[in-house]
Parts: structure tokens; C-alpha cells; sequence
């Protein structure tokens, strides 16, 4: 009954203390992530057949760079080796196809461009080009619906068991692929067309009553209507002359050799236009310009007619000769020496010498870092400058660009050179003692500096498990600090202190050092010390209670209520002293025999559980001798002659019993 | 040994047992610096100078130059966002990181037109492994992308009304926002590139916003360029902090947090002394006991 109920009650008390905590283990709802060590994706065959749709469509509208932005895009799937060759060669020919078609696209434009402004020679090489890109797009078409071919085998779109959704994508990629023929197919036929209306424009013998133009989806892509031809006429003097100078302009604007007075004609010096000049009655024009501060050897000079209003459906365009203009400047040459390493904040010198005329002008100077500026200044000659950079440039490789501004006739001149931003190394003394016993503050002495010399105001974090303080350096780079360890559940061993240091000057970088120190806790080591031989000793008396009562119930003799467990230092005489003797002479034996050694802390009764244990056949005799030893040891009694004889023929039996052999 | 003896030491026993199992039990809760694990933070505290922080009360008094990384997974009291509003405003820098959490409710109160969107961004092509893991391959010039060609994000969101100056990092074009969460694009859905990181100023501070603040834990850092993008943001601040304040709180975090009480009340000096003369007692009470009855 007793322990049904211990069962019962057992099973009541662990459900009542672990089952309200299994609540303590339970977590919050995960928050929406994944462990991505175990996750596992494949290639979405799918998703990338849709895309590679989306990115031929958006191709046959036209978009190309869309298009092109996209597929770049797609070079950067993980792809598994088994697709790798037949979707990269996918994407390239793709690609290919967009850049052609892109190309064919640009080209043909221009090409009408230039025939509607009579500019023949022009768009005919332009329909050569042309020409070159069709071949190529149908070339490039053929091999990207084969490897479209190839990639359905490889995805297995065509599979029975494979999904309808992937079919479909497939499906929709082979429309994609269609809309694009449909594009090269309009883009071939417009080149053609080109080709014909070019064929018909060259072989009009009068220009002036005709108009030839191709539609597209309705719209007029092109028209060209009889216009009359004009012609511009272009001199200048002078033809050699310094940058920021002054040259004259002027030529003739006819149409079959009437003057085409009041209209504009622009002017351009290497094809930007510079200026606009009036034609004058007859058809002349003249005007002045400045030579732009290009510092070039030549320039080309040209005019053009655009004609503006009602003259565009009367008048073609016109374009006059190419002139050479030779211009002239005083070129500079910069010398320059610059250090290869450099420090935030810390000035550092720049030497050379500008050379640009015997009377070494005064030129500007202008430093920059990574296109910021960090110093400008005039200079003479030879020059020292004393830069430094800002204090929250970031370490590592710079540029840095030293420029002569042009000025006038003199150009001006650029050098580059790399440089290194690097942070001063900060040395640290630290004392940090070898040895510690917690709980206890300790001081840490130290003391920074760098080739600079001493680092003042440094913010000094020491770290020591949870425990952090903070220091500043003094003006010498010396520091005192104060770590407060507490006393804690440890013994002894290695423990690691962290001490971060974060220097305030921009050129010298903070810093992170460990030290190891050796720790003691001398209360919880000694406590430690003390518990473990107590609980030990607990043991061990537990232990030997348990085999007091594990003796044999037919071997249990009745012991006197009360025994103490030291033996009587008094020396006994008579019938005890035989009684005594007769245990000692048993007992040596029996030491001798088990190994087991009667110890000033073993009562008899100890001794007696101890041996019977190991020799089970003596228990009876030895039980019987120790119960003798015993009264003879604690009693008052005297007893009689025969218990003396009693003992020792004991003794003897028990030394037969042990030396019997078997 | 009696009824009641056996039940004690049952009871006691079981305690105990329950009590270390709670003590070493590593920490498994998301986005906490103990964390070892793959959903914690413990790699990134021992990686980089990070102070947690269990309290806005722990802020720095000056917040120039620092960095605050706050995952908002629990509403924030109206006087930890005037906290979070003086400390960007000072010249702090707030990292927001957060997918569907309550980050809205600090742009909310900061009066910003940003927000996350709150719904789940998918790139089925450009990802690692699986489509909840974009790759983030589109990044403007910035401090906090230098050197970045990649990231991965893990079941991310994505930043909504951000402006097209303030976007620093952009999904890919196949990317979207799967509304439906049936990791198929619909033509109702958004697609991308779709803003994922974004910094603004706000007053002399900075707020950088990161759509998934999972960017940080242990397993996700080693990934492409993660661990480079938190190293940039160590490059560019004087101290950093990690909140620690706004993540929900287990059990098991309950339980950790009250035994390391108890255990720094047991660690000063007057507890342990005491505990300590306790022990010595206990353990030499038998033998005191033994010599007074042999004196009788």
C-alpha cells in the first residue's frame, strides 16, 4: 500500500514540476526565417522559361536595353552544372541577337534620316552596314530557336510527367520567340525598302516634282519629297591662330546659283556648333568667332544649311567643305613627387615644378582626392605644398590628381598618382598581472603611443566576461584602469581580457587586444576543498551503514545497544586480555588474508560487516569472537576462565577454516 | 527511507534536474546575441565591437557617430520612440531592420512616408537555394555598399515609398512581392527591383532602413556578402548597438534571465561567504555530533 501510494504521489510531484516547465522551453512563434543550411531549391525551370519570355518580348518592342538589363540579370541565377552550358549559350545568343537587332534598328533609322536630308553617300554606306546586321540577326535567330530546342529536351518540357505549368511557359517563350522573327522580318523589309526608295531617289532626273515615302503600320516612316539643292561655299582667314583668338568665317549660300539670302548657316568647330551667322543679299556670309581653349594642334571648321519653315518643303539641306584651322598654344609640363603613403589628417608635401615659359607664370594649382578637392593654390615654377587629407577618408589605395588649370594661351596639364592612406600602428605598453584572486579590483597601468608620440585623450575600453570599464589617456599616453572582478561560482583557470582602444586623432586606428590571465577563487576553491573530503567521509560511513544491515538475517547476533567506536587504550589482563589476545591473533589473519586493515575509525562491528562480506564461511566464528571482544573490551564484568578458552579455540578454527586449502 | 523522505528528494531532485537543463539549454530565440545558434545573433556580438543593449535607457548620452541596430519585433512605449527621435535627431545612426515586425510604427511616429511592406519577396531565379532567399544584386554608390556585389536576404519584405535617391540596395527584376504566397508571380503583384535597403538623413542623424532583419543572424552571415555589409556599417561608426529590448521574450529567455539573477545575488561576496559557512556546517555537523557522544 505504502508503495503504490510513493508511485502515485511520484508521478503527481514530476508532472507538477516538469510539466510546467516544459513551458520554459517552449519558444515564441519563429519569426518568418529559415535555417538556410537546410534549405533545399532547385533550379525554378518555370519561373526562368516566363522570364526568358518576358525578356524576347520586351526585345520585340523594341526595348532593347530592358531587354539586355535583364538578361544580365539572368547571368547571375545559380545555375546547376547540368543546365550551365545550354542556358549560358542561351543567354549569349540572346544577347547577340538584342545588340544585332538594337543595331539594325538604329542604323535603318538613321538611313532614313539621311535620305530624307539628301545625305546619299551617307545612308548608302549605312545600307551596306545594314545589310551586314540582317544577315547576322537571321543567322543568330536560327541558332537561338535550336538551342531553345535543346533547352526544352534538357528541362524535359515535353516529358509525360512533367507539369502542365512548364509547358505552358515553354509555350509562351515559343510566342516570344515568334513576335521577335516578326521584328527581324519588319526590320528586313524596311532595309529594303530603304534599298528601293535609295534605287529611285539616285535615278530621278529632276529633283524638284516627286514624293517617294514608306509607311509603317499606317504612319509615314519616310518621305521624300522634290526638293531644290543647295550648296554653301566656306573660307577663313586667318588659317593658323592661337586658342581665344579670332578668325573670320564666310562663304556663299546658293541654290542652282541663286543667292539664298536671309537664311541661317551654323557654324562648327569640330562639330559642336559655335556659332549662327545671317546670310547676307547675295548670299554671302561672313562673321567673326574665338577660337574655343581646346589646346588641340588642328580643329575642322564647317558650316551647314538646315533649312528653317517653308523652305524645308522647298530647299535640301546643305553642307559646306571641311576647313583645317591650325591652332596654336603654349603646352605645360608638371613635374611631380608625391609620397607613397599618407596618414588622415597628417600634412604631407607635394614637390614639382610647373614649366610652361621662360618666365615661369603664375599658374593654379588644384590637388584632389577622389574627386575632392583638397587644395588649390597658385604657383611659380618649382612649388613645395603642404596638403593634408580630410580626417574621415577611409584607409587604403587613392588616387591622387594634381592639375594645372589652363589659362589663356597656356594648356593646362594632369597627373595622377596612386597613394596609400594608411593608420599609424599605436604601440602599447600593458601590465596586466600574471595572476589573480577573485573577488578583486584590479588596476591595469599602460601607456600608447606611435611614431607620432604619445596618444592623449584615447578612449581605453576594458572588457572582462559582463564587466566593462573606461579610461582616457593623459596627456603622456598613460592610462590607469580599474576592473572590479566579483567574486563568482569559478575555481580556477585561464580567462581572457579584452581591452579596446580608440584612439581621437583620425590617423591612428583603434585597436582590439586579448590578454590571458590566470584566476583563483580562493572562497569557492577552499569551499570546495572542504566539502568534497566531508562528503566523501558521508559516503563512505553511508555506505557502511548500508552493508551493516545488508548482513544475512541468520547470521544477525544481537550486539550491546551501545558501542563506542575506539578501542580502550587500557591494557586488559586475565580472561580478557586472552579474549583480546585471541581477536588479535584472529584478526591479523584475517588483515592478512583480505587485505582489509582494521583502522582506528573501524568499530569492531564495521570490521565484522567489512570481512564477513568477503569471507562468508568465518562469519558465524568471527561474529561470536567479536561479540567476546567486545563485552571483554566494555563490560564490567568479569567473564568466566572458559570464554578465554572459548576465544581462542575460535581463533584456531577460524585460522583452520582460512588455511584449510579450498 | 520514509514516504515524505522519498518524495523531498524526488521533488528537489527534479528541480534541479529542470534548473540545469534551463541553464545550459543554449538560447534558441531569433535575433538574440546569446544566441548560438543559426536564428541568433552571437556570431555578429563576437564578430564586431557590438553592445547589447536591454534597454533604451542604455543609449549613449551623446549619440554622434554611433549606431543603433533595432529589430522592432514588440511595439515601442510613446517614450522609447521620443527616445528613438532625439537619438537620430542628435546625429545617431538607426538601423531599422525589420520584415513584419512593428517598424512602421517608428516611421509612423518619425513622420517618414517610407514603410515596410509587410509582404513576402520572392525571386524565383536569382536567389540562394530557394526563392525566399533573394539575391540583392543592384546597389548604389554608398558607404554602406562599398565592396558589395551580393546579398542574401531570408524571407525578406520590402520598403515601400522610399525615395529613388535614398535606395541603396534593389532586388533583382524577376523579383516580387508575393501577395498571395503562392510563389508564383500574378500580374497584380508588384515586381521588382524593389528597394531593400535604404538610408536617409533625418535631422543630424541617419536611418538606414533593411527590409529583413535576418541579414544579421549567425547562419546568414557567412553568406555571399552579408558579413561585408554589417562590416560596413562597423567601418562607418564609432560605437555600435544592438537592441535587445523589442524582441519577444520565451520562457525558456524568462527562466535564463532569472537564474543569472539569482546567480549574481549568490555571486557577491556577503551571499557566498554565507553559503560558503552553510556548507562547512553541514559537512561537519556529523562528525561534531560523533566526538559529543563520545565525551559522553
Amino acid at each position: 500500500m505504502k508503495k503504490r501510494l510513493a508511485i502515485v504521489l511520484s508521478i503527481l510531484i514530476l508532472m507538477g514540476i516538469i510539466f510546467p516547465s516544459f513551458t520554459a522551453f517552449a519558444q515564441p512563434t519563429k519569426t518568418p526565417h529559415e535555417n538556410p543550411a537546410t534549405a533545399t531549391g532547385s533550379l525554378n525551370k518555370i519561373s526562368l522559361l516566363l522570364n526568358y519570355g518576358k525578356i524576347i518580348f520586351l526585345a520585340s518592342n523594341r526595348q532593347y536595353s530592358d531587354a539586355l538589363a535583364a538578361l544580365e540579370e539572368l547571368r547571375k541565377i545559380d545555375i546547376p552544372e547540368e543546365f550551365r552550358n545550354i542556358i549560358d549559350r542561351y543567354n549569349d545568343l540572346c544577347q547577340q541577337l538584342f545588340i544585332t537587332l538594337d543595331s539594325l534598328d538604329i542604323i535603318l533609322d538613321e538611313t532614313a534620316s539621311l535620305i530624307e536630308r539628301n545625305k546619299i553617300r551617307e545612308a548608302r554606306i549605312n545600307l551596306e552596314k545594314a545589310e551586314v546586321y540582317v544577315r547576322d540577326a537571321e543567322i543568330i535567330l536560327k541558332d537561338l530557336s535550336s538551342a531553345m530546342d535543346s533547352l526544352s529536351r534538357s528541362f524535359g518540357v515535353f516529358a509525360p510527367s512533367v507539369s502542365d505549368e512548364l509547358r505552358e511557359a515553354y509555350k509562351r517563350l515559343g510566342d516570344s520567340m515568334k513576335l521577335l522573327q516578326e521584328l527581324l522580318n519588319i526590320l528586313a523589309n524596311l532595309k529594303l525598302s530603304l534599298d528601293e526608295i535609295y534605287k529611285i531617289y539616285t535615278e530621278i532626273k529632276d529633283k524638284k516634282n516627286f514624293e517617294i515615302y514608306i509607311e509603317i503600320k499606317g504612319e509615314k516612316y519616310i518621305e521624300i519629297k522634290g526638293l531644290l539643292p543647295t550648296s554653301l561655299t566656306l573660307n577663313i582667314s586667318p588659317t593658323s591662330t592661337y586658342v581665344g583668338d579670332t578668325i573670320n568665317v564666310s562663304g556663299l549660300l546658293q541654290s542652282y546659283d541663286e543667292p539664298l539670302a536671309g537664311r541661317s548657316v551654323s557654324i562648327l568647330l569640330d562639330e559642336d556648333i559655335i556659332a549662327t551667322i545671317l546670310v547676307q543679299e547675295g548670299g554671302s556670309y561672313s562673321g567673326n568667332i574665338t577660337v574655343p581653349f581646346n589646346y588641340k594642334e588642328t580643329m575642322n571648321v564647317v558650316t551647314i544649311y538646315e533649312p528653317q519653315g517653308s523652305d524645308a518643303d522647298k530647299y535640301l539641306a546643305c553642307q559646306s567643305p571641311e576647313v583645317t584651322l591650325y591652332t596654336r598654344f603654349y603646352p605645360t609640363t608638371l613635374k611631380l613627387s608625391t609620397p607613397a603613403i599618407v596618414y588622415p589628417d597628417i600634412p604631407f608635401n607635394i614637390d614639382g615644378e610647373v614649366i610652361s615659359d621662360a618666365n615661369n607664370s603664375e599658374r593654379t594649382l588644384e590637388v584632389t582626392s577622389d574627386n575632392l578637392q583638397i587644395a588649390e593654390t597658385t604657383v611659380s615654377g618649382k612649388f613645395n605644398l603642404e596638403i593634408s587629407l580630410p580626417d574621415d577618408i577611409s584607409p587604403g589605395q587613392r588616387s591622387l590628381t594634381v592639375t594645372v588649370t589652363p589659362q589663356d594661351r597656356y594648356a593646362g596639364i594632369s597627373e595622377q598618382r596612386n597613394i596609400t592612406v594608411a593608420l599609424i600602428p599605436l604601440e602599447i605598453d600593458l601590465q596586466t598581472p600574471g595572476l589573480i584572486f577573485l573577488p578583486k579590483s584590479i588596476q591595469f597601468d599602460g601607456r600608447i603611443q606611435s611614431e607620432m608620440g604619445p596618444i592623449s585623450d584615447a578612449n581605453i575600453n576594458l572588457i572582462f566576461n559582463d564587466i566593462s570599464t573606461t579610461a582616457r589617456t593623459a596627456s603622456d599616453g598613460s592610462f590607469t584602469s580599474t576592473l572590479d572582478m566579483p567574486l563568482d561560482f569559478s575555481f580556477m583557470g585561464q580567462r581572457e581580457i579584452t581591452i579596446n582602444i580608440e584612439p581621437m586623432e583620425p590617423w591612428a586606428g583603434s585597436i582590439s587586444i586579448k590578454r590571458q590571465v590566470f584566476f583563483i577563487n580562493p572562497v569557492f576553491t577552499g569551499f570546495t576543498l572542504l566539502a568534497v573530503p566531508g562528503l566523501i567521509i558521508i559516503f563512505l560511513r553511508r555506505h557502511r551503514t548500508t552493508n551493516e544491515k545488508s548482513v544475512p538475517q541468520g547470521e544477525v547476533i544481537r550486539f550491546p545497544a551501545f558501542i563506542t567506536p575506539q578501542v580502550s587504550a587500557t591494557k586488559l589482563t586475565g580472561v580478557k586480555g586472552r579474549i583480546i589476545s585471541a581477536y588479535r591473533t584472529g584478526l591479523l589473519i584475517i588483515e592478512k588474508i583480505t587485505g582489509v586493515r582494521m583502522t582506528p575509525d573501524i568499530t569492531l562491528r564495521e570490521f565484522l560487516a567489512m570481512v564477513t562480506k568477503l569471507l562468508p564461511r568465518i562469519t558465524r566464528q568471527l561474529t561470536e569472537l567479536t561479540v567476546m571482544a567486545e563485552s571483554a573490551l566494555y563490560s564490567n564484568q568479569n567473564p568466566p576462565g572458559k570464554t578465554a578458552n572459548t576465544a581462542e579455540q575460535i581463533t584456531d578454527d577460524i585460522k583452520k577454516e582460512l588455511y584449510r586449502g579450498d | 527511507m520514509g514516504i515524505k523522505k522519498f518524495l523531498v528528494i524526488l521533488a528537489a531532485g527534479t528541480i534541479l534536474l529542470v534548473v540545469l537543463a534551463a541553464w545550459f539549454l543554449p538560447l534558441d530565440e531569433d535575433f538574440r546575441v546569446e544566441n548560438p545558434l543559426w536564428n541568433g545573433l552571437k556570431k555578429l556580438n563576437t564578430s564586431f565591437p557590438v553592445q547589447s543593449l536591454e534597454s533604451f535607457a542604455s543609449l549613449p548620452l551623446t549619440s554622434r557617430g554611433t549606431t543603433l541596430i533595432l529589430v522592432p519585433y514588440l511595439n515601442l512605449t510613446s517614450g522609447e520612440l521620443e527616445q528613438l527621435n532625439s537619438y537620430i535627431k542628435e546625429g545617431g545612426r538607426l538601423i531599422l531592420a525589420d520584415d513584419y515586425g512593428h517598424g512602421n510604427q517608428i516611421l509612423e511616429y518619425l513622420g517618414l512616408e517610407a514603410r515596410f511592406s509587410g509582404e513576402v519577396l520572392v525571386d524565383p531565379l536569382i536567389n540562394y537555394k530557394t526563392e525566399y532567399f533573394p539575391k540583392i544584386i543592384h546597389f548604389k554608390s554608398d558607404p554602406l555598399t562599398i565592396n558589395m556585389e551580393s546579398l542574401v536576404l531570408n524571407h525578406a519584405t520590402s520598403l515601400v515609398n522610399t525615395g529613388d535617391d535614398t535606395n541603396i540596395a534593389l532586388s533583382s527584376s524577376f523579383s516580387f512581392l508575393d501577395r498571395n504566397e503562392n510563389e508564383t508571380y500574378e500580374d497584380d503583384e508588384i515586381a521588382g527591383p524593389l528597394p531593400v535597403i535604404s538610408r536617409e538623413t533625418f535631422g543630424d542623424g541617419q536611418l538606414v532602413l533593411v527590409a529583413d532583419p535576418s541579414l544579421f543572424i549567425n547562419s546568414m552571415s557567412a553568406i555571399d556578402e552579408n558579413e561585408g555589409f554589417i562590416q560596413n556599417i562597423a567601418n562607418t561608426t564609432t560605437s555600435l548597438y544592438i537592441d535587445q529590448s523589442h524582441l519577444p521574450p520565451s520562457d525558456l529567455h524568462r527562466t535564463k534571465t532569472l537564474l543569472a539573477r539569482g546567480r549574481d545575488h549568490l555571486a557577491s561576496p556577503l551571499i557566498t561567504a554565507g553559503l560558503v559557512a552553510l556548507v562547512v556546517v553541514t559537512t561537519l555537523k556529523p562528525i561534531w555530533y560523533k566526538r559529543k557522544e563520545n565525551r559522553k
